[in-house]
């Protein structure tokens, strides 16, 4: 059984995101960024199949982002730097300090909080939306070329085999008594050289299977926008302008 | 002959070297990771990934550079960004909102040369444009207006520097390369090398 969340229509789902982001991004509350944060996290434990794991498991790089972003906040909020306040009145200072870092608090922490939010959005997004899923949205609703939609598709399907591929070649050269290291240009090469083979064989292989580009096709799935995908879209929009409009912290 | 359209073959290119990218960008974020550890009590964390700022243009710069066509610098961009959100990155379809100011910068640069000048130099140029529109994005977007100005400046230094040797360096030394070994031929950018030989 999926939850409401993924039966969302991922065009209108993105799209609200896109918009709430958008919205947020004019703001500075930190009280609705940590709600939007919030609510983000319910609905997704609440109305999709991802379960706290996986969650979690994006949760802490995210955490972890807005923990830098805090702590560059405390230091270097504009016009709050605890330097330049000492330099102008000495005898002021540990008042001045403290007004500074009070300020430079809540600069870092709308910074963090925002990230937060942004996080949650996304995450809401991406734990709940199957890929094929919203490429088959992107093809009705957006009315993206099937050259474009199908040939993300094979990529995506690739990404596991590259990755095994990459740690092969790398290993190829290490064997061969060359280190490598993350950034070492020679297995990125190889990569490519295989990367461009890749596209050969892969294009060859759909075309030869009937794949024709723009021509009139059936569909397997054929995603539609209902009336509750634009509810949901307008309630989310309407909660963070509301919020907007109310929170005054 | 040139055309505008995309051929399948194309998109899957475009699209395979993408992902590439991506892997080879989370290779890199173990030691970003580390450098975002060290910084972070100094207040300097976001400076960790920095270094690394470059390989998210890559997508860009690559089908900026192969195709050498109106729109390959958006369209791999989004492929790319669209891809990225696929694979389950935390930012979900904002991922899409800054690739499409990344391949924003590319586009720019080789609109303005009207499309017939693809060397390193623009490629450079364009770097240093795609640098500074997304820390735009950044202010914007992720509130970096709030940081002081020094702060950002260095961030802005650093970044500029990572896609210089990215994407105006490193992608067009890989690219010549699959030129010589007869890869890409077909492409825009092996018939515009074949004219420079001939020259």
């Amino acid at each position: 059984m999926t939850g409401f969340l993924e039966r969302w229509n991922p065009t209108v789902k993105a799209g609200t995101v896109l918009v709430c982001v958008i919205l947020l991004s004019v703001q500075y509350l930190v009280s609705l960024n940590l709600a939007v944060f919030g609510v983000c996290l319910v609905l997704l434990l609440s109305g999709s199949r991802c379960g706290w794991r996986r969650v979690a498991a994006l949760l802490l790089p995210a955490c972890l982002a807005a923990l830098g972003l805090f702590v560059m906040g405390l230091y270097y909020a504009r016009g709050g730097s605890v330097t330049q306040v000492e330099l102008d009145t000495v005898s002021a200072v540990p008042y001045a300090v403290r007004a500074a870092m009070s300020h430079n608090l809540y600069t870092a922490l709308q910074l963090a909080t925002r990230l937060l939010a942004y996080a949650g959005l996304g995450m809401l997004f991406a734990l709940s939306t199957d890929a094929e899923f919203f490429i088959a949205s992107l093809l009705h609703q957006c009315r993206l070329s099937p050259k474009f939609a199908y040939g993300i598709l094979a990529a995506f399907h690739l990404m596991p085999g590259m990755v095994r591929e990459f740690s092969q070649v790398r290993l190829a050269f290490a064997v061969r008594g060359l280190h490598v290291h993350p950034l070492s240009l020679k297995p990125i090469f190889t990569m490519l050289v295989n990367s461009v083979h890749w596209s050969e064989s892969v294009s060859m292989a759909m075309e030869s299977k009937g794949f024709a580009g723009n021509a009139p096709r059936s569909y397997y799935t054929v995603p539609r926008v209902h009336w509750y995908d634009l509810a949901g879209a307008a309630l989310a929009v309407g909660g963070i302008v509301l919020g907007m409009l109310l929170l005054h912290y | 002959m040139k055309t505008n359209a995309w051929k399948l073959k194309d998109v899957l290119l475009i699209a395979i070297c993408a992902v590439l990218f991506g892997v080879v960008y989370l290779g890199c974020t173990y030691v970003g990771g580390i450098l975002y550890g060290i910084l972070t009590p100094f207040g300097m964390a976001s400076l960790g990934y920095e270094p690394f700022y470059g390989i998210y243009f890559m997508a860009g710069a690559f089908g900026v550079y192969v195709m050498r066509k109106p729109g390959a610098g958006l369209i791999a961009e989004l492929l790319a960004a669209v891809l990225e959100c696929l694979f389950g990155n935390y930012f979900g379809p904002i991922i899409i909102l800054s690739g499409l100011v990344q391949g924003f910068g590319f586009e720019l640069i080789v609109a303005l040369k009207r499309y017939k000048k693809f060397d390193r130099l623009t490629m450079i140029e364009g770097a240093v444009l795609c640098s500074v529109l997304t820390l735009g994005y950044n202010l914007v977007i992720s509130g970096y207006n709030q940081i002081a100005v020094p702060v950002l400046a260095l961030m802005l230094a650093v970044r500029i520097v990572s896609a210089i040797v990215f994407d105006g360096v490193v992608t067009p030394l890989l690219v010549d390369g699959l030129v010589k070994a007869g890869l890409l031929k077909g492409y825009a950018v092996a018939r515009d090398t074949a004219v420079d030989l001939e020259d």
